[in-house]
């Protein structure tokens, strides 16, 4: 009995020891990543209006774009979101809004408030799985076209869209994305500068919640009343301005979110467009990009800018962030698993060998690791099996260093983008970042183990994010 | 260990902490003295108005402003301002040394600061900015920062030859992105005989494509013997460069040599001359074009049958 118990303890220890030993590897990519990100925003040329006015004003200088809107039952939002996006500042564009098989009354709303007329348009290549009803063209603006098809989820949308797209450049958002008016020339400013191997450049994407909307546009940045709201401000500000500013940086980045992506139509094309079956779509997308550049060995290159590119809408209740965090892990396992073979694969370069490992550590181990540790650390500690110094260093990283990283990223912005409206607001946020790290950070990690779970099951169902919607 | 990761997680929150606070405190002062601010601006504009009427009575109150809320009035002042006045302006804000600042952070070891600069010593474009700005062109370590420099020479019309300003953002040899494209195209407008004498010398395609689509800016139609010219390149981004300048000055003389270029090999040509061939209104090369409704490349096929539309069209 007594050597059961032992053996019991000693697996209690070891178990303890991997999870501080994860925390700590987690937290050390982050301060890597904070300082690389330090650096790059205290060393960059920060673009200027100016040097936006040389090219985007001249004639035939801008590359043409194609955004792609899907949308699937917006019948409310949809007039007043293509308006929005009809309205962005950049000197040749056009809209193509894929309805997604909309059961409601969207593509009547269209065509009633944008006089749509039925069209023949030859799709450049067909990556879309469902069947296209019909293409139209707005006789009021002639760069507005829809795409009417079956239902087929968003990846299917965007690539029927992506399709039909007959500019060098597409520029895939959500059906619920506030694009910033200027949002399209910051993005495209890396495609001026490209000596022809840039493929795709993500952008920053901010929390909409509490902010004033109209007609489609951000009027009033504001911040949300609602605490979730305010955490997962912290969390954009620290996956943003961090983490893929610092992988951009050291051409690792591995995701360009689906809310606002801008990418070179030929190598979508190339590449198949979006794959239908994973609920982690823009995750994979950049990860295959990765892999088919680095199987050919051509050169390439992904950016990101880190001027706010985009708005979006953030869950507020519990079973809306549980559905998202849940969805986000289960892609992340997906596409792990589809890109195995890149895993420490010297073939795939920083991306094979630090990317996907990393991946791994933040996505497949990190989070129950960390649960765990929460459990073990201070149980083990209580029975006498585990020192309290572990159970105390555990929780500093967790805790204090955690609402350490936070904090800085917090500063780094005020520091260089100054996005928040005033004092008073920043120390709201200051609060949050604080905050979070007692409860909600624990519950993230809850969510995500939901997501390994359902991989696990195979459940492919996708769970909508209920949100509350804008004025 | 623990007490090594207690305190390590400690410092670093605290100095984090510290440094946000002091961010905190920079905004809500400035948001409080805003209005004092704006004040000591419109003060400002006052005292520079009356000094450009000879008036020096205010002398000490100016002495008391911050210099980036003189500067910030001169700006004001020089945007209402034209001719003799707006020099006079210019040149009291350079005796009061409103630039130094500026200039001093075109030394910076900060790319992001020597760009910050570049906007302050164009906007005002004195002699002295207009040399810290060539000094950026000529030794910056950032070629972006070097382009921005170009550009605002270029726009305050103090670029240097095109020759030298292609040999500092050393793309003689590389290929010329779009942004030099776009300070060639500016150039263009003012310096067309620079493009011109380039274009006569034996330079690399990627430059010289760029320079032939430049040069259709200044819509000089004796330049057409120049486009039809590069239309016979070897290089085909040459060729297609020269029809998207036939494109822009819209000549009819032109229809001949772009009707030529659909039965070009490159596919990049031969979208580029349908696409003129319709904005030019060539109805000759209506069979032409309906031929290129089966070509091999989708691109040519999309670029006809828009093409062809377009024809249709103006017909109609």
């Amino acid at each position: 009995m007594t050597g059961w118990m032992e053996f019991g303890a000693q697996l209690v220890v070891g178990a303890a020891w991997v999870c501080f030993f994860i925390v700590v590897l987690r937290n050390m990519v982050s301060v890597v990543q904070l300082v690389v990100a330090a650096w790059v925003f205290w060393t960059r040329p920060r673009p200027t209006a100016r040097l936006i006015d040389l090219w985007s004003k001249g004639d035939g200088l801008a590359p043409p774009i194609s955004v792609i809107a899907p949308a699937f039952n917006e019948e409310l939002s949809i007039t007043q979101s293509v308006r929005a996006l009809l309205a962005l500042q950049y000197p040749e564009h056009e809209v193509i809004v894929v309805n997604d098989g909309s059961e409601d009354a969207t593509l009547e709303r269209l065509t009633q408030d944008f006089a749509l007329k039925p069209i023949e348009r030859e799709q450049v290549a067909a990556l879309q799985k469902t069947k296209i009803k019909g293409t139209y063209r707005s006789r009021s603006h002639p760069n507005l076209i829809v795409i009417d098809k079956e239902n087929g989820r968003k990846a299917d949308a965007a690539n029927a869209g992506i399709g039909f797209a007959q500019t060098p450049l597409v520029c895939v958002i959500d059906a619920d994305s506030i694009i910033e008016p200027d949002g399209l020339l910051r993005a495209v400013e890396p495609f001026m500068m490209d000596d022809g191997s840039l493929v795709a450049v993500g952008g920053a994407i901010r929390i909409v919640n509490g902010s004033e909307i109209r007609g489609g546009s951000l009027q009033k940045i504001r911040i949300p009343r609602n605490w979730f709201a305010r955490f997962q401000i912290v969390e954009y500000l620290r996956a943003f301005l961090t983490a893929r500013v610092a992988n951009a940086e050291l051409d690792a980045l591995l995701l360009i979110s689906g809310a606002f992506g801008l990418f070179r139509t030929s190598t979508l094309i190339d590449i198949g467009g979006y794959r239908h079956d994973t609920v982690g779509e823009d995750l994979e997308l950049v990860v295959r990009i990765h892999r088919h550049f680095r199987e050919r060995g051509e050169p390439y290159n992904i950016e990101f800018v880190p001027e706010i590119v985009c708005w979006t809408e953030a869950p507020v209740t519990l079973a809306g962030l549980r559905n998202q965090r849940a969805r986000w892990q289960q892609g992340a396992l997906e596409t792990l698993e589809r890109h195995k073979r890149m895993l420490l694969n010297p073939r795939y370069g920083r991306i094979g060998m630090v990317m996907m490992p990393q991946l791994v550590i933040e996505d497949v181990i990190g989070p129950p690791a960390e649960l765990i540790g929460y459990l073990l650390i201070p149980a083990g500690w209580m029975l006498g099996i585990l020192s309290p110094e572990l159970a105390l260093a555990f929780l500093c990283l967790t805790f204090i260093f955690g609402t350490a990283l936070s904090v800085a990223t917090l500063a780094l912005e005020e520091a260089q983008l100054r996005r928040t409206p005033s004092a008073a607001d920043l120390l709201k946020i200051a609060v949050a970042a604080i905050v979070e790290n007692f409860g909600y950070r624990q519950a993230n990690l809850v969510f995500r183990l939901v997501g390994i779970k359902r991989h696990l099951r195979k459940q492919t169902d996708w769970a909508a994010v209920p949100r509350i919607g804008f004025n | 260990m623990a007490t090594f990761v207690f305190d390590l997680s400690l410092i670093f929150l605290t100095i984090v902490l510290i440094a946000l606070s002091i961010l905190i405190f920079r905004r809500w002062r400035e948001e409080r003295t805003r209005d004092r601010r704006g004040e000591q601006r419109r003060s400002a504009g006052r005292i520079y108005l009356a000094r450009l009427d000879g008036r020096q009575d205010q002398e000490d109150e100016l002495q008391n402003i911050p210099v980036q809320t003189k500067l910030d009035a001169v700006s004001h002042l020089m945007r209402l301002m034209r001719g003799e006045a707006r020099e006079e302006l210019l040149d009291l804000a350079d005796r009061d040394r409103l630039f130094e600042p500026a200039i001093a952070a075109t030394l910076s070891a900060r790319a992001a600061r020597r760009s910050e600069a570049i906007l302050t010593l164009e906007q005002f474009g004195s002699h002295r900015c207009i040399q810290a700005l060539e000094v950026l062109l000529a030794n910056d370590s950032s070629m972006t920062v070097r382009l921005e420099a170009a550009a605002a020479l270029s726009r305050l019309g103090a670029l240097p030859s095109l020759r030298d300003t292609i040999s500092l953002l050393k793309i003689e040899r590389g290929s010329p992105t779009r942004l030099h494209l776009a300070l060639f195209t500016s150039q263009a407008q003012i310096e067309p005989d620079q493009i011109r004498r380039l274009l006569a010398e034996d330079i690399a395609p990627p430059l010289r494509a760029a320079l032939v689509e430049a040069l259709s800016a200044n819509g000089d139609l004796a330049d057409m013997a120049i486009f039809e010219n590069a239309a016979r390149h070897a290089d085909e981004e040459v060729r297609a460069a020269a029809l998207r300048s036939a494109q822009r000055i819209g000549d009819p003389r032109s229809e001949s040599w772009v009707c030529r270029a659909l039965s070009d090999p490159a596919d990049l040509v031969r979208a580029q001359a349908a696409k003129t061939c319709a904005e030019l209104g060539c109805v000759k090369a209506r069979p032409q074009m309906k031929e290129l409704l089966h070509d091999k490349s989708i691109w040519v096929r999309i670029r006809a049958s828009e093409g062809l539309a377009m024809l249709d069209g103006k017909v109609a």
